[in-house]
């Protein structure tokens, strides 16, 4: 049984339901409303996203559904993306992001975490001023309070 | 399959001209969570430094890992120690914790906090020597401590912040050669710990890296007091709260000229034996004031209106319980004073409606306003006349964001022109005590009604008879009624 979906700029795609069903959100949209040809609208998601997206859950049709480990190691890596994922990630700043907003609308939380673990790295390493430069952040806090905090928290730049 | 990704992203490329409202998930708090709980602490960081949203997100990340917490103990220490980090470790009410244990597992730990555990000297050195490094340190109410603890926390090197309460012995050569040994301490804070008979005349001149130093309800001697801002000239935070009986001259809390350069938050409340003239000589010298607490002290009109010259920052100020201040005095500061966000003139009547009377206050931006026990039978003979006088002045004040009212003398009447109070367009929160008579019917309506951006409001019982709660919850359903 396949699924429409109409993006934010009015383009419909049709997918198999349980591609659609990689988002929670559609998954919930489905229960609630029932089996219906009427496509559902996703007025956050503009259709390029929509098609990269799209193509995550295709990929990913398959895959488990995530279980928490809680005997894991609490503290998360980002170097484990499959290669595949790595390679649908390399795209430019903005859709990346929109990606994760996306991810994030569509409650799809593998591909959620791969694009924080892409964001994360891209930060790794990089000082304040650095990252504020590759995301274009205002600096808003007083130069009295940065040099608190910086001071509060030295010990972790302590190897 | 897994590989491993290069630090430096693919196919990168920097917009640089970002569109104003571009969404980004980077101000999306719990998604920057996401993201950064993916990071070293290194780079943690650095991205508590970026911006205020990176703070927020950030800052759990980095000291949520490491921070081990509980009420019982049990052999679930290690497992959970291992599983959440090795930086803190925090103990409460807990006198079964095995502080031996703690110091063989723990190494590297930068933050100890200790309340309420059975912690001798003998254990804490053990812990401390594990781990020099410890930077913060809190010591509340483990009362198998003694003075001999201070040599110990002497040792570490790099302690910044360091709060004791409830230890009621201490001398003066363990104190200074606490100070002395801490070089990088720069903040302390001292409370219920007997510093009565300690002059600390022998600290000597080097200068301390205090900036905030709080002595509270630990009756400091004025040599201590003087000796210890003598040595710290570049403090931002000074509190010497609830010393009721302790007597400071004018020279024990300004010993030198111009020491409060830097200072922005003083608190003396309840110190009823510090002089007069000593208040006003502080705020002489206090250019950068921006938060005041004199509660219950000396404080007179003198000062108040030095205070209003001398300290053009100041946005937060408590003079509740200011005996010394009158009517014209506190009048002419509001209505001269425009920087005020909080005010606190809580009294036994000591302040009449007068303060109420025309001109209008200068200070419109006021955010916090808490007046219980006002005199409401001056200056005029008909209490309906002062009542209105405060309505009409109360009205005006389209920031205010927290209102408490109350008091034997205060009456709520719709009749007295209660309606002008529609002006607080901006009211969160209001809390209502000890009414002279309890809200009629035609009030309490009118209370439902009025303020939609209110939260949450208070009542005591005898302001608000029980049976209207029910219909108050009815009406507002998404109110917090306390």
């Amino acid at each position: 049984m396949p699924v429409t979906l109409t993006s934010l700029d009015d383009v419909k795609f049709t997918v198999d339901k349980d591609v659609a069903e990689r988002s929670i959100l559609i998954k919930n949209m489905i229960e609630d409303v029932g089996e219906s040809d009427s496509p559902i609208p996703l007025p956050n998601v503009s259709s390029a996203v929509l098609k990269k997206v799209i193509e995550y859950c295709e990929h990913h049709r398959n895959d488990p559904v995530q279980v928490q480990d809680e005997t894991d190691d609490p503290r998360k890596r980002s170097n484990d993306i499959e290669e595949w994922d790595m390679k649908f990630m390399a795209v430019d700043q903005e859709m990346l992001f929109e990606i994760i907003l996306a991810a994030n609308y569509l409650d799809i939380k593998p591909l959620l975490d791969v694009g924080c673990k892409t964001v994360a790295n891209i930060i790794k390493g990089k000082t304040p001023e650095e990252i504020r430069k590759t995301f274009n952040i205002v600096n808003d806090f007083t130069p009295e309070e940065e040099a608190q905090i910086k001071k509060e928290n030295e010990w972790a730049e302590d190897r | 399959m897994t590989s491993t990704i290069r630090t430096d992203s693919p196919a990168w490329t920097v917009d640089s001209t970002p569109k104003p409202d571009n969404p980004s998930p980077l101000r999306i708090e719990e998604v920057l969570y996401e993201i950064v709980s993916y990071l070293d602490r290194p780079t943690l960081h650095s991205c508590v430094q970026v911006s205020k949203i990176w703070y927020r997100a950030s800052i759990r990340v980095l000291w949520a890992a490491v921070q081990w917490k509980s009420s019982s103990w049990e052999a679930s220490f290690i497992p959970e120690f291992k599983r959440y980090g090795h930086y803190a470790v925090e103990l409460q009410d807990n006198f079964n914790a095995d502080l031996d244990l703690i110091a063989k597992t723990c190494n590297s730990l930068r933050e100890l906090r200790l309340t309420w555990t059975s912690a001798t000297d003998i254990t804490l050195q053990k812990v401390l020597q594990a781990s020099p490094k410890i930077s913060n340190l809190y010591l509340f109410s483990c009362r198998y401590l003694t003075q001999d603890s201070l040599g110990i926390i002497g040792q570490l090197q790099s302690l910044r912040r360091l709060e004791i309460k409830n230890l009621t012995q201490a001398n003066e050569q363990t104190i200074v050669a606490l100070l002395q040994a801490c070089p990088l301490l720069d903040h302390l804070a001292l409370e219920d710990v007997r510093l009565d008979r300690i002059m600390l005349d022998s600290l000597g001149a080097t200068p301390l890296n205090l900036r905030t130093l709080s002595l509270t309800r630990s009756s400091p001697t004025g040599n201590l007091t003087r000796n210890l801002l003598r040595s710290s000239p570049q403090l931002l935070e000074f509190s010497l709260a609830r010393n009721l009986h302790t007597v400071l001259t004018r020279e024990d809390v300004l010993p030198l000229r111009d020491m409060y350069k830097h200072l922005f938050n003083l608190n003396l409340e309840s110190c009823k034996a510090i002089t007069s003239d000593a208040l006003l000589a502080l705020f002489y010298t206090c250019p950068q004031l921006e938060r005041v607490n004199v509660s219950g002290t000396m404080m007179d009109d003198a000062a108040l209106d030095i205070l209003a010259i001398n300290c053009p920052k100041i946005f937060s100020i408590n003079i509740s319980w200011c005996s010394q201040i009158s009517d014209q005095g506190l009048s002419r500061f509001l209505r001269s004073y425009y920087g005020l966000r909080y005010l606190n003139i809580t009294s036994a009547s000591f302040f009449s409606a007068s303060i109420f009377e025309e001109p209008a206050w200068a200070c419109t931006g006021l955010e916090t306003l808490i007046m219980t026990g006002m005199d409401m039978t001056r200056p005029h003979f008909s209490p309906q006349a002062n009542h209105a006088l405060m309505f009409h002045q109360l009205g005006r004040l389209s920031k205010l964001q927290d209102l408490a009212l109350g008091g034997p003398y205060m009456d709520l009447q719709l009749s007295a022109g209660m309606a002008q109070l529609e002006g607080l367009v901006s009211l969160h929160s209001i809390r209502i005590t000890q009414l002279q008579t309890a809200l009629a019917e035609d009030e309490i309506r009118w209370f439902v009604t009025a303020w939609p951006t209110l939260r949450r409001a208070k009542f005591d019982n005898e302001s608000l008879p029980r049976p209207w709660y029910r219909y108050f919850r009815r009406q507002r359903p998404h109110l917090v009624l306390g």
